[in-house]
This record gives C-alpha cells, structure tokens and sequence, in this order.
C-alpha cells in the first residue's frame, strides 16, 4: 500500500504526502510549484483558465487530455503527467500554437490564455481537424471576455499543426511511462488527522472499504464534487476514489446494448455512443465541457441524482439499467436497477450505503425505434439545464407503440410522465395526441422558480418540448443555419 | 519604417501565450506576507446591532481585525461624493458591505476568524429595483434635464404618437481576474499598493486618505489587469484600502484577493435602468418629438452614477437627430453594490432606450425599422447637431489650426502652451519626413488615401488627394466628420440587407419552428470624458545612454493593447526600434494626477502625451544630431531642422546615406549633459459641457459604427441563434488594426452578451443568485455569429486626434445591441405585443413569454403583418447580382 501520491509535472516526478495531496491541482501548481500560467477564475470548472494537460498510460505512450485543474485534487492525478502550460513551449521557441495565438491576436488581457494554449494543444494531441467548427466544439469549456473569440478561432485555424511537437515525443521518458504505469496498478492510502483518501486498484478492494466506510465520499472524475469543496459547500473527510479500479474502465458495445463501466467518462461515452447511439452521442456534445466530460463520469452524473444532470432524461427513456455491485453479497454480487426506479427522492436513490455503481447498461436502438432528447439552457453551450426532455418512440408500422417521456428540471427528480406516454401510445404521429400530452405534461409537472428559470417558464417549456418533438418527427426542417 | 498603422502583436503576447506573464497574484508571496478577507454583511440593509471578534482575535494565526471604529475619521469614501462606509459603523447599505478586516497567515485562518465573529444585524427594509426606489422616492442628487425645440410642439406636429417603459439589465463585468491588490508598507508611513486598477491616482488617494498620510506616502502601481472593463475604474479602490488598512496595522505585507464568487456578489456592475418614452412622429417615420425620463439603479451609494446618467442623457439620440427633445434623468438609491463603471458607461443605455424607440415607430408604421433608423440618421449638412448642441461634424476651421502641428511643435523647439498643449497628432509632419524616408529606404507603400499627405480639417476639400477620392469621400460625408448616413447605406446594400428581408419573410411565413429576425443599427458614441479635467495626461520618456528608451504613463493596460500602441507612437516619434522601447508599469511615482483609463481614452490621451513628450527630446536630440553630422566635406552645415530619426538612425535629410546610430547620437548627447528623459503633457482641446443648461461640446469627436444582425428564434423554448453579423467600424486610421479589430470583436460579443445570456438574478433578499459562471452567462465562443463579417472604414479625416485614429474600446460594444433589435423584430412576427414588450437582456425565457404574448400558433399557418413596404424594398433594390 502505497501512502504518497507519485505523478509528473512538466516531465519531472513528484512525491506528495500529507495536506497537499488534499489540495486543488491548480493550488499545488501555483503555490508549490510556482506554475503560475495556470490561472484560477472561477474554481468550478466553468471558465477553463486552469485547464492543464493529462497524460495517463494506455498502449505504449501516454494519452493527453485536457481537464480543469481547479475541480481535479492532487490525488486524482497519481498515476498522471500533468502538462503545464509552461511545459508546452519548444524550448526557447514558442510552440506553434502559442506563435498562432500570438501573431492572431487571440490574447489580450492574457489571463485565459493558457487555457486556451492547452484546450489547442489538446485539438493538437487528438489530431482533430481544425476545421472553424471543430475549434469551436474543442474551446466550449474556455471563456473569454476580451476577445470575443474569433482572433482565437482565427489562431486555431491558422496554426500548422504539422510542427507541433506531439506530447508523447516531447516528453519520451521511458522511466516516467514505466513508473505511472506501475503507479497505477498500486492501492493508495494517504491520511492525515483530518483527512483520508483511500484509491484502490481493484474493485474487491474498492467494495471492502465502501462496506467498512459507508460514509466515505466516492468519487471518480469528481467533477462535482470538487466544486462543492471548493465553494466550501462540503468538507473532505473520508473519500474513496475509483479513478484505478481496472474492473469499471472501458466502454463495450454489443449488438443490443452499450455497456459503460463507472469510470468511463462522459468523452468516452461521447465517442462512443456517436457510432453506437448517434442520437445520444450528438446530445453528449452539449454535456458540459471537453475537459470536464475528459474527467466526469456518466456513474458520477446518474450517482450524483441531480435532476438537471445531462444525462438522466435521455438514459431513462432509453431504459437504462445500473449495475450495482456490493462486498456482502456472495463474489462480489451483483443486481440491477431500472434507471427509471432508481431515485427515490431529490438526489436520493434506491444505492445502498455498501454498494457501488460497476456499470450502466443502456439499450441500443433497434429498427422504429426513434431518441428525441431536448435541452434547454440560457446559453448553448457549457450549461445547465432550465428543462430537458428525453421521448423515445417506438413505432410499428404508422402507430407509436410505445412511448417514454423522461423529463428533467422539473420536479425534484428526472421523472417519466406516465399519462402523456399513454397519451402518444397507440395512435400514429398526430398533432393532438402530442398537443394533449403536452397538456398533461404542464399539468403534472412541478418546477421552481430559481436562477435557471421561473416555475411558469419550466412548465410552459416542458409542454413546448413535446410539440417540439412532434414538429421534428412530423415535419423535419432543414438546420437553421447557412445564411445564404 | 513606421511602425504606427501596423498590425503588431500585443507586446505581452508572447508571455501570455506561454505563461509566463505576471498578475497580482502571481507574485510569490512577499515574507511574512498576510492574506486577507471581508466579514461581508449578510443582509442587504439592516443595523448593526453587536460585532464580537474578540475569540476571532485570539486565534492563533489571526494577525487583525479592523472595525469601523479602527478606520476613523477616513471612514466614509467615494470617487465623487463620499457616501460610503468602508466599514459598517452602524447601518449597512447593501449585502456583502464589510463588517469588519480580517488579516491572517493563511486561508484556514481566515476561514476560522470568520466563523468565530459573532455578528448581529437586525434588518431593514430593503430596495432593490428602480420601481421600489421610485416608489420610497430614493434618489441620488435631483432631476438631470437636457432638452432641445418645442416638444409640445412637436408632439403636435407628430402623425402618430406612442409611449411605453423599457427596462434595461445590469450587467457584470466578468474581467477574469478578480479584484485583489497588495499592500507593502514601508518606513515612515509610506504605503506601496500593487492594485490590479484602471485608476491608480485614484487608489493612490483614497489609500492616503483612509491611511490618514499624504498623497506623497503611497506609490500604486500596476503592471497589468486580467481585464478591467470598468469594473475596475472606482472599484478597485476598495480591496486597495483593505489591504493597506492592515498592512497599517501589523506593518505587514496584506493580499486582499476576491474569489469570483465573492466579486460577483460583493461589486458593483453595470446600472440597470429603466426609461419611459415617448415619441411622437410622422408617417414616414420622421420622430417630431422625442420625450424620455432615464432611471439608472445606483446602488448603494454615488460612485460615478451621476457621470453614467450623463452619458446616458447624451448618447439618448444615438444616431438620430431629434429636432424637439426633453430628456429627463435621475439616479436611483437601492441596497445593491453601488453600481459602477462599465464599458459604455451609460452609452449602452441611453443608446438602447433610442433604439428600442426607433423599433417601436417602426412596428407601429409597420414599416422596416431600417427605414426609419434611414430617417432619422444624423444629416451631414443639416440635422446634425446634436441635442446637447454638439455637431456631429468636425470641429470648425476655428479650432483645427490649433489642433495641426506647427514645424516649430514638431520638431519640440517650442513648448505646449499652458492651456492647450500641441503634440505632433499627426501621422506625417508638415515637412513630410517620412516621404523623403521613402526615397532612401524601400518600403511598402500601404495606404495611399493614408499617407498622402497632410490633411486640412476645417472642413476644406483636402487639395492632397486624388480629385476621385474627393469626390467619392464628399459623398460619404466622411470629411465633414459624419459617416453615419454612409455607414448605413454601404452596410445595407454589403449585407444584402432587402434581399435578406424577403427571404427571411418567407421564412418565417413557412416555418413551423422558428422565426428570424433582422435588424442595422448605427452607434455613434462621443469620445472624451464628460468631466473636463480628466481630459489630460502625461508621459514620461526616460532615454537610457544605451540608446533604450523607457515610457511611462497614466495608461493602464487591461488588455486592451494601449501599451503595444504607446509603444508604438512612440517608436516612430524617436525614429528607433520598436524592440528599444518598453512601456513601464504604471506607477504613480512616475506619472502623477493622472486620469482613469477609461471612457476610451486611453490611447487618445497617454498616447499624445508621450508623442509630447518624444518631440522635445528629439528636438533637443536633434542639436546634436545635426553638429554630428555637420561636415565640410559634404558641404553641411549644422541645420537642426534637416535632422531626421528613423528605424534607429539619424540623419540630415539632405545626405540620409550618412545616417549615425541613434545610440551614438544619444552617448554624445549625455556627454554634452543635455536631458535624456522628458515629461509629455497632453490636454483635449475645445473640450466643455454645462451641467446646467445641459448644453457644450462634451466631445473632441465621435466613433461611429454600423451593425446588422440576423438571429433565429425556437418558437418553443425561445431559443436564440445568432445567424449573422456584418459590421462596419469607424475608427480613423487605426493604430493598429489588429489590435483595433480585437476591441471591435471583443466589445461587439460583450455587447451581445448583456443584451441576450447575461442575465444578474437575485433572491427577494437580494441575495446575488448568478454569481459565478455556472448560473452568469457571458458568451461562449460557440455564441458567435455563425457568419461574422468585420471590416474597418477607410477614413483618413480625423485630424484631431492621435495620428488620425479613433478611440475603440468601448463603442463597439453598442452594436450588441443589433441582436437585440433582431430578435425583437423575430418576436414581432409571432406577436406584435410581446415584440413592444420586450426587455433587455432578451433571454430564451424572455423571449418564449414575448412569442406567447399573442397566442402562437404552432400550426404555422398564422402570418405576421407583412412588415416591409414595397417602396422601400424597391427603393433599396440595390441588390447584389
């Protein structure tokens, strides 16, 4: 058992015990390490300026993405290269990119740039195609006040991606790929008087200390639970953290149904629900950021329960499935919980205080079957929902046959409308089934009125949805866009 | 070769992009260095009834705690009228006023100090809205009055009259570095302030003042802002005093540094107004008289609101003339943050309430709002005098001679007068240095409107260009300073504006799901501050004997570029290198009593003043120059006047092949014990406005600008997107055209971003409920216009200000308003009253409600008014082929 966390910055190793190993990654660059490109602004992921690079072992080099250092603690990183934005310069020289941003006048009062030098750099590592659009989805999770952001896109596009030095050859120590990858197969125990972080390798391990522990915060990519630590919302006492356990990786894809394992992030399910599930792959591009989704877990956004949470709607219309594994039961036993049964309450669910998550299972769509999902926020992109919507249809021949309505930011759980189900099911797609659903939808919801929206507007919208829907299925327009 | 004009990067650039470059709270810690924190009130108004911070105070690692009663007589503050309390005494104005100053040795210490202070405030009745300060009759300061003509009259004389209220939104700044400032104390009462600040004199006076010294014991300096905004013009002040307070008070170094949370929260942002209208005009769409009564919510205390509503009150006709005017306007007391400084500064405000008016004469007449805008645009010969009594044209033949370059001002033998001083503004001297340059040094020749020469600016035909450009620039009225009919006309007929409209009717006549909306608006924003005296600056020019030159002035740099552009004026007033010059931190030891950087100034005003002072030293630098060139053999006698400095050489412009270094030139020039450093002054001339006719010339010029804007709209969520922009920018000959775009961009999205996403939702305790960026939505990059067209004027005639440039930072951000007025022209097709209802920002719920203000009918079959009249469309058939 191993009681330090060991990682790398910038292609040099690092030991941390005790305190610092609690602090925020963005804390320990700056204020242990004196890495002060890496800028807080708003210490909930929502800005981007701390985004740093992530390499961690998998095949022969390591692989790069970017993530928000204020939401990630030092010890999530054990195992990892943490890639600066001091560390991507070619020695003297600016790399491409910076000499991009720089001739474009993509940095005015300077403070997000590093942000955006790694948010690039990471469009860089992935190989995208640095189309306008493409730029455009890989910057969502930076923002900028000054520039308005087209000298950025204009450096993003500009740049000749040819010279840009990929990390992995960079940073080719084969001492520091040996030492992570051993890292990682390694448990973890660090304490100190007030804290404990417990990171095992394996998920028997991971189930013994979640029955010994109930209490213990479990967290993943802690993507929310690092805001609330941050906004002293919660306080770290006892965690385990699963970001290791060999058993919950990964993503698998058979004919019926995408498995995902409980540390799979919300990029990976992105990526891979694009082939596997297109509908919910192209709604996984509007789930919070690139750095946030290459850190947040989809078991993370269904544990956490939030009735806004990105995912839910869409995962319960699909008829998704959690698998939870338990210590008490024999070898590791496992059940099955219906999404659609699996919150009891306002972030409370059906999980018990010995159980983990190990898996979702959700069900692919076969022929006539059809996914709407609808969200609704002030801004496009990098934001809550006001209301979201999920409907899934499932047609024979002309007629619906059947129907599941799941409906987010209305109530104090993401919660199925029986009566409007019933109320498309077995006609075919008509105007005034949808009308009259939508009517019952207004009438059985129960929003509040908080910054995201008024109750009326929740309500007005959660009914508007579902004629949205049927103006997509009855008559779908061409995209909006493309000026002539 | 020049270097003004250029397209050169942002000096700090290079170490943004890398990270390296330094912001307050980059710096490492200084030793024994203590961080901060407020006890922030946690009611918005209310009595302070006890404040224990004795156990707070016992705790180890708690090194102060500051109470009212620790700051004395210095307690109360304010830029203008001091009305607010640093420190709680007994009644607290807004939620998150300080209660107490807490300094400790570490966050964990802080945070313990704070649990450990028992407060007790009993609350009052509080005022949040401008509705409930107009109902209790909480005002700042009386009634403000600007009027023109008879508006009885006009009214009278009007086919159509209409009236209504429009609400306007706050805004938060949003810079993304948070207030914070470092105070270092030193012997005998001096007091050091690093303050992230766009007005260092300012910090440097309330320090003092709250410290009890005088202004000579506190340095401020600034090397830089993460953005600014004019978030932090006043209130950077604040945090400056709370660090130095108890840097006082433990002798020693305090950070006081603002999470966004808490600055969200805590500062003051953007006012919030509310006007009610009313118009009166013809059928045609000509307003006869033009009624308004601005209400802008101060907050808690004056700040600079009377400056705001001013502003406000002066950009009330934006772009149009208004023959008959009554403009009323009044500042608002609630239990807010005291609202503050925010690019525009009562600009976006006033230009909002004449724009919403314009659209609404527009509805009523069923008429393209294009068409009214069209007619009641600013004339350039007639119509074009504002309601403040203000031309829009450029100032008269009276004024310019003063404002041109004598050879004498130019080559720094003479010296400024005491009330006007004469830096060389313009881009070529009246002996044309840089052209003989041409013949000696081949360089690309940019711009031949730009560099042809001097122009005249009383109002002459400018003789130095070519008989068609003339003509051309006649029609344009560019010469006569007002673009603003040109502008609209050249953006319609760029943007394929009537077309587009067609299309967009048919659009919106078949679809089912969405509407689009369309909409050209114009900015003309006037340039200068308001308040004479701060219309002054000065630089310092120190010349190193290694040929290195260092500028400091007033200006602070947020982004903005201003350095890059100093820099850059000057390089070319020195004739050396861009790469020998740096621009210094500003510091108030280096340049004293200077103004905010602010109301767009920046440059106009530091700018000058360093090209000031450059004149002199090249003028004294040129005596020697010229008895270092001297030769018998050549036939050259010492001729101060021939001496020419270009590209880090100097010569007699009758031999330029026996050029000598400019390093050379400045050795001997020490050797011979002649000065090496100058201070610059620079002072707006012509520049006045009477508070109490409401009447003057508060402007040295104006920045002008067009912007059509085309958005669709979810006809079920409400939904935004912002199809397309064309823009067309006035600004001179820019200094720097990629840094000037940058401001155009920057400004136009922020602009966008307040009248759409940015949205400040509080609890009925006014509790701030968007304060972070999870629940406050400024634009995000995926927000842009899907097609984004930005292009600059080409107009050479502003010869009163800085080499022919115009002031950018913050005009471009009016045109935001473009969007707006787009999606109320979508709404308009659903509904005609949720159109004429709708506020700003225009959210997706906002607009959802304005849809269904007229039931919507979903099945599409429905059709709006047809809005366009034929006439015009024909009219403006200019189309493109």
């Amino acid at each position: 058992m191993r009681n330090h966390v060991l990682f790398y910055i910038n292609g040099e190793a690092a030991h941390v015990t005790g305190d610092d190993a609690f602090l925020s990654l963005s804390d320990f660059l700056r204020r242990r390490r004196h890495l002060t490109g890496t800028k807080v602004v708003c210490a909930e992921g929502d800005c981007g300026s701390c985004s740093v690079l992530i390499g961690r072992p998998g095949g022969d080099a390591l692989r790069y993405v970017a993530v928000t250092s204020c939401i990630q603690r030092v010890f999530q990183l054990d195992g990892a290269h943490v890639v600066t934005v001091e560390g991507l310069r070619d020695g003297e020289q600016l790399s491409p990119i910076q000499a991009s941003m720089t001739k474009c006048h993509g940095a005015q009062c300077g403070f997000c740039t590093p942000g955006f030098v790694v948010a690039l750099h990471q469009m860089a590592e992935q190989k995208i195609e640095p189309t306008r659009e493409n730029a455009c989805r890989a910057l969502v999770g930076n923002l900028c006040r000054c520039t308005g952001y087209d000298a950025i896109l204009r450096a993003a596009t500009e740049t000749n991606y040819a010279a840009v030095t990929p990390l992995a050859k960079k940073y080719n120590s084969a001492e520091m790929r040996s030492e992570l990858a051993a890292a990682v197969g390694e448990d973890v125990l660090l304490e100190t008087p007030t804290h404990r972080i417990y990171k095992p390798a394996t998920l028997v391990q991971a189930l013994k200390f979640r029955a010994e522990t109930p209490h213990a915060t479990i967290v993943a990519g802690a993507t929310d639970w690092g805001v609330l630590i941050n906004k002293r919302v919660r306080e770290i006492t006892s965690v385990i953290a699963l970001c290791d356990v060999r058993e919950l990786r990964g993503i698998h894809v058979d004919d019926e149904t995408i498995h995902v394992g409980a540390t799979a992030t919300l990029a990976e399910l992105e990526r891979v629900s694009l082939e596997a599930l297109p509908a919910l792959g192209e709604f996984t591009k509007y789930f919070g950021s690139p750095p946030i989704k290459a850190a947040a877990t989809l078991a993370g956004n269904l544990a956490t329960g939030s009735p806004i949470g990105d995912s839910l709607p869409a995962l319960m219309a699909l008829g998704a499935t959690i698998t939870l594994a338990s210590h008490s039961r024999p070898n590791g036993g496992r059940r099955s919980a219906p999404l659609d049964a699996f919150y009891t309450g306002y972030r409370q669910s059906v999980m018990r205080p010995d159980e983990l998550i190990v898996s979702i299972e959700i069900p692919r769509l076969r022929d006539g079957e059809t996914l709407k999902l609808y969200k609704v926020s002030k801004r496009k992109d990098l934001d809550i929902s006001s209301v979201s919507a999920a409907i899934f249809l499932r047609q024979d021949g002309d007629t619906i046959a059947d129907a599941r309505i799941a409906l987010g930011g209305v109530g104090p759980t993401v919660t199925r409308v029986a009566a409007a189900e019933d109320a498309i099911r077995g006609g075919g797609v008509q105007l005034d089934r949808f009308e009259r659903a939508a009517t019952i939808v207004r009438s059985t919801v129960k929003p509040i009125s908080d910054v995201r929206g008024s109750a009326d507007y929740r309500r007005a919208l959660a009914g508007n949805l579902i004629l949205k829907c049927f103006h997509d299925l009855a008559s779908p327009e061409p995209a909006i866009g493309g000026v002539r | 070769m020049s270097v003004v004009g250029k397209d050169i990067a942002h000096e700090a650039a290079a170490t943004h992009v890398s990270g390296e470059s330094l912001f307050l709270d980059d710096l490492p810690p200084l030793h024994g260095e203590l961080t901060a924190a407020i006890v922030p009130c946690p009611v918005a108004h209310g009595r302070l009834k006890r404040i224990d911070v004795e156990a707070a105070r016992r705790l180890p690692g708690v090194a102060a705690i500051l109470l009212a009663a620790d700051v004395g007589k210095h307690n109360l503050f304010g830029p203008v009228v001091k009305d607010e309390a640093l420190i709680v005494e007994d009644e607290a104005a807004f939620l998150g006023q300080p209660l107490a100053l807490i300094a400790a040795r570490d966050a964990a210490s802080l945070d313990a100090a704070r649990k450990a202070i028992v407060v007790e405030v009993e609350p009052l009745p509080a005022t949040f809205t401008i509705d409930e300060a107009i109902a209790a009759k909480q005002f700042f300061g009386s009634v403000r009055q600007m009027a023109r003509g008879d508006v009885d009259a006009g009214f009278a004389e009007a086919d159509l009259t209409l009236e209504g209220a429009f609400e306007i939104g706050g805004q938060e700044h949003f810079y993304l570095e948070s207030q914070i400032a470092i105070a270092v104390p030193g012997e005998r009462g001096v007091m050091t302030v690093h303050s992230s600040t766009q007005h260092p004199s300012e910090v440097q006076a309330m320090v003092a003042e709250v410290l009890d010294v005088d202004f000579n014991h506190v340095t401020c300096i600034c090397q830089r802002m993460g953005g600014g905004f004019g978030g932090k013009e006043t209130q950077a002040a604040q945090p400056a005093m709370y660090a130095a307070l108890l840097a006082k008070k433990t002798n020693r170094p305090v950070r006081f540094a603002y999470d966004k949370d808490d600055d969200m929260r805590f500062t003051g942002k953007r006012h919030p107004f509310k006007t009610w209208w009313r118009a009166g005009f013809k059928r045609d769409g000509r307003a006869t008289a033009i009624e308004l009564k601005l209400f802008a919510n101060g907050g808690c205390s004056t700040d600079l609101s009377f400056a705001v509503l001013e502003r406000a009150m002066l950009h009330s006709d934006n772009a149009y003339y208004l023959p008959n005017a009554r403009i009323e306007g009044r500042v608002c007391k609630t239990n807010l943050p005291s609202n503050t400084a925010f690019r525009g500064f009562g600009g976006p405000q006033g230009v909002a309430t004449i724009e919403n008016v314009m659209s609404e004469i527009a509805l009523a007449l069923k008429m393209d709002a294009i068409e009214v805008r069209r007619a009641n645009v600013y004339g350039v010969h007639e119509r074009n005098v504002t309601h403040y009594g203000q031309r829009v044209t450029l100032p008269s033949a009276a004024a310019a001679p003063r404002l041109n370059p004598t050879d004498e001002a130019a080559h720094g033998n003479g010296h400024a007068d005491a009330e006007i001083a004469r830096p060389s503004l313009e881009r070529e001297e009246g002996t044309n240095e840089r052209e003989t340059l041409l013949s000696s040094a081949p360089r690309v020749k940019e711009d031949g409107e730009r560099r042809a020469g001097t122009h005249q600016a009383n109002g002459v035909a400018d003789t130095s260009l070519p008989p068609a450009t003339r003509a051309s620039q006649a029609d344009k009225g560019l010469e006569h300073g007002n673009p603003l009919p040109f502008l609209l006309d050249t953006l319609r007929r760029e943007c394929d504006y009537d077309a587009r409209r067609l299309d967009l009717e048919a659009f919106n006549a078949q679809s089912k799901t969405h509407l689009r909306g369309m909409a050209l608006s114009a900015v003309k924003f006037g340039i200068s501050f308001t308040r004479r005296t701060l219309n002054q600056a000065n630089a310092l020019v120190n010349i190193y004997t290694d040929g290195s030159v260092l500028v400091t002035t007033g200006a602070t740099e947020m982004g903005q570029g201003v350095h890059t552009r100093i820099r850059q004026v000057v390089s070319d007033a020195l004739g050396v290198r861009y790469e020998k010059v740096r621009v210094g931190a500003t510091n108030t030891d280096k340049n004293n009593n200077t103004s905010p950087t602010a109301a767009s100034t920046g440059t106009d005003l530091n700018g000058a003043a360093a090209q000031d002072a450059c004149d002199r030293l090249r003028g004294r630098l040129a005596e020697v120059a010229a008895t270092m060139l001297a030769s018998a053999d050549a036939g050259l006698t010492a001729e101060t006047t021939q001496i020419a400095f270009a590209d880090g050489v100097v010569f007699d412009r009758r031999a330029p092949d026996r050029a000598i270094a400019f390093e050379a030139v400045v050795a001997r020039a020490y050797e011979l014990r002649v000065s090496l450093g100058e201070r610059g002054h620079y002072a707006t001339p012509g520049v006045d406005f009477n508070r109490d006719t409401g009447k003057g010339t508060p402007f040295l010029y104006y920045t002008n600008g067009v912007a059509c804007a085309e958005v669709s709209v979810d006809r079920f969520t409400g939904e935004m997107t912002n199809e397309r922009v064309d823009l067309i920018m006035d600004v001179g000959v820019p200094l720097n055209p990629g840094i000037d775009r940058g401001q155009v961009i920057g400004g136009f999205i922020q602009g966008m971003g307040w009248c759409t996403t940015e949205e400040l939702v509080y609890k009925p305790d006014g509790t701030l409920l968007s304060h972070s960026p999870t629940t406050y939505k400024i634009p995000n990059v995926s927000d842009l216009p899907r097609i984004f067209n930005v292009r600059f004027l080409d107009n050479p005639h502003n010869t009163v200000s800085l080499k022919r440039s115009k002031a950018v930072g913050e005009p471009p951000l009016l045109l935001g308003l473009s969007v707006w007025l787009a999606a109320k022209d979508a709404v308009s097709y659903a509904s005609i009253e949720g159109a004429r209802g709708l506020a700003l920002p225009a959210t997706g719920e906002r607009l959802l409600a304005a849809l269904s203000a007229k039931p919507v009918d979903v099945g599409g079959v429905g059709r709006s008014p047809r809005r366009v009249r034929e006439s015009s469309v024909l009219a403006g058939g200019d189309r493109k082929p």
